[in-house]
């Protein structure tokens, strides 16, 4: 078992600014015992945001097919 | 004579329609077991006594009157405790969630009711489909019967225990990110995640909603099967459900594989730090399985196993913070550590995020269907890069990353299945996932078949069973 992240608060001035002020946009009161945890699940969230953008892609490359209206076709809701 | 918790939905069934056993014997045994191995398991959040007597009474006197509805007929199953059930809480093994009681059956539970099923009881699941494994809950996490003191990994921890302990012969689970797959293939038991679409997941508590799908844990494959049967089908009330023509999961399961090809796709594993070699060594035993039963196996390359994590991992994130927001802001200390951890890292994505990983979905889904699939009838890979996982090696500090490699699947929306193919040195289960082309389920049950007769081992029970 590994964690996903060997990153902590701390090591990257940048970081710890950019979760400190997510944090504060979130406006959740954090308990202590849950800011490294916490800080983990950011620098893992961070990393995939990153991958996701190492792949090509044009203003062509849509991701419409998650929104149909083929439920409300006129045939299916019995209209003309 | 076989015991009777060693009869599969299949031969169960014959043996009730041809009057040598009944529904009342079959439940009144799953439920003795259940008293005396479950408290080592904890597979159960409750255990539905006075319902399961009732369906098997129900199921028998059905028998007598000469109704047959079906292969649930009198059987006892179990569902995952985020599956809605009239009457009986459905707590999503949440401490948010304990008082509620649903007043309306889940889609699959009203089908497995209406088909004359027993219900057993609600299982255990990391909290929300998504924490996990978890001790600071109300429930006690679920342990993996081959050894208690490992994980049987999630979120469908509990379905996955009770199936392969032999307290039930089906369970349902739920798939966000293999939370089918992945305890299937770490407790030894089959696990089928259908096509997207292809079973209702209305009345079963959302994680993710473009990513979720509802599938059974079975200790056969043609049980796994026999409840697709029973489960699958439009629903119009369910946004995602597909409207296509009713499949039927058994009819091929013996036509074996010759001519089929098979593609390998080693690159997701090999060479990842944490890969066992035993876990790498289950694919190669698979892969000879179907070679000597006529396939062509090879090699196929598809793109980084990264990028699909990637964008996986963004969607379910963002999606499931979503479901969760208002209960994590006002609420947080009632979440487990570990899911809370989990669905707060969606706090931490924006928009672009989210949308550049659907472009990227759209991109590798189409990809995977055009290019591979079109050459191939199924692809072969490892479930999970190691076996089962101890209980004492998760961190005290933040959430326990698995090395499972089941989200690409659940991001093009792939029928995949989960095949017990042998065991560890350490006695603990390997297996094998196929990936099928979208709506072709049966092709991947039909392969599983042949390489459950030649490796032969669900005649091996946990030694706990």
């Amino acid at each position: 078992m590994t964690n996903a992240d060997n990153q902590t608060p701390g090591t990257s001035p940048e970081s710890d600014l950019e979760f400190e002020a997510l944090l504060k946009r979130i406006g959740h009161q954090i308990a202590p015992d849950r800011r490294r945890g916490l800080y983990l699940a950011y620098a893992d969230a961070k990393r995939q945001a990153a991958a996701v953008r190492k792949r090509p892609l044009t203003a062509v490359d849509e991701p419409s097919n998650t929104f149909s209206l083929m439920a409300y076709l006129p045939a299916r809701k019995g209209g003309a | 004579m076989t015991a009777l918790h060693e009869l599969s939905i299949a031969e169960a069934g014959r043996a009730l329609r041809q009057g040598k056993t009944s529904s009342r014997a079959l439940t009144e045994d799953a439920l003795r077991r259940i008293g005396s191995i479950d408290p080592k398991l904890n597979a159960f959040i409750v255990v539905t006594h006075e319902r399961a007597l009732a369906d098997a009474d129900a199921a028998d006197a059905a028998f007598a009157a000469g109704h047959d509805r079906g292969p649930f007929q009198g059987i006892p199953y179990g569902l995952k405790d985020i599956y809605d059930t009239e009457g009986i809480a459905t707590t999503c093994h949440s401490k948010l969630r304990q008082d509620i009681v649903p007043k309306a059956d889940s889609i699959v539970a009203r089908k497995l009711r209406e088909g004359g099923g027993v219900l057993l009881g609600k299982l255990a699941t990391h909290e929300f489909a998504i924490g996990g494994p978890s001790f600071d809950l109300p429930f006690p996490p679920a342990r993996n019967p081959w050894n208690t003191d490992h994980a049987p990994g999630g979120s469908s921890s509990g379905s996955a225990a009770a199936v392969a302990a032999g307290l039930c012969r089906m369970a349902m689970g739920s798939d966000t990110g293999g939370s089918i797959r992945g305890p299937a293939a770490w407790c030894g038991t089959v696990g089928l995640k259908p096509t997207y679409g292809l079973v209702s997941r209305r009345g079963v508590f959302p994680l993710s909603y473009t990513l979720d799908h509802c599938g059974p844990l079975a200790w056969t494959i043609e049980d796994a099967a026999l409840t697709m049967n029973v489960i699958s089908g439009h629903d119009p009330l369910d946004p995602a459900s597909a409207d296509v023509p009713a499949l039927d999961f058994t009819r091929s399961l013996g036509w074996g594989v010759q001519g089929l090809k098979i593609g390998i796709s080693r690159t997701f594993y090999e060479g990842q730090e944490a890969l066992v070699p035993e876990v790498a060594a289950a694919v190669d035993t698979a892969a000879e399985v179907l070679r000597r039963a006529g396939a062509i196996v090879e090699d196929v390359v598809l793109p980084d196993y990264d990028l699909f994590n990637a964008a996986g991992r963004i969607i379910l994130n963002a999606e499931a913070y979503a479901v969760h927001e208002h209960d994590l802001a006002t609420r947080p200390r009632d979440y487990a550590m570990y899911t809370y951890f989990r669905l707060m890292a969606g706090a931490f994505l924006t928009s672009a995020d989210l949308t550049q990983a659907f472009r990227v979905r759209a991109q590798l889904t189409e990809t995977l269907n055009r290019d591979v699939l079109t050459r191939y009838d199924a692809l072969m890979t490892v479930p999970a890069l190691v076996p089962a996982p101890k209980f004492a090696d998760q961190p005290t500090d933040a959430a326990p990353v698995w090395p499972i490699q089941t989200i690409p699947w659940n991001l093009t929306g792939s029928p995949t299945l989960s095949v017990p193919v042998g065991f560890t040195s350490d006695k603990l289960p390997l297996g094998v996932q196929l990936v099928g082309r979208p709506f072709e389920d049966p092709m991947l049950l039909r392969i599983g078949a042949v390489i459950e007769a030649a490796v032969n081992v669900t005649s091996i029970r946990p030694a706990i069973a």
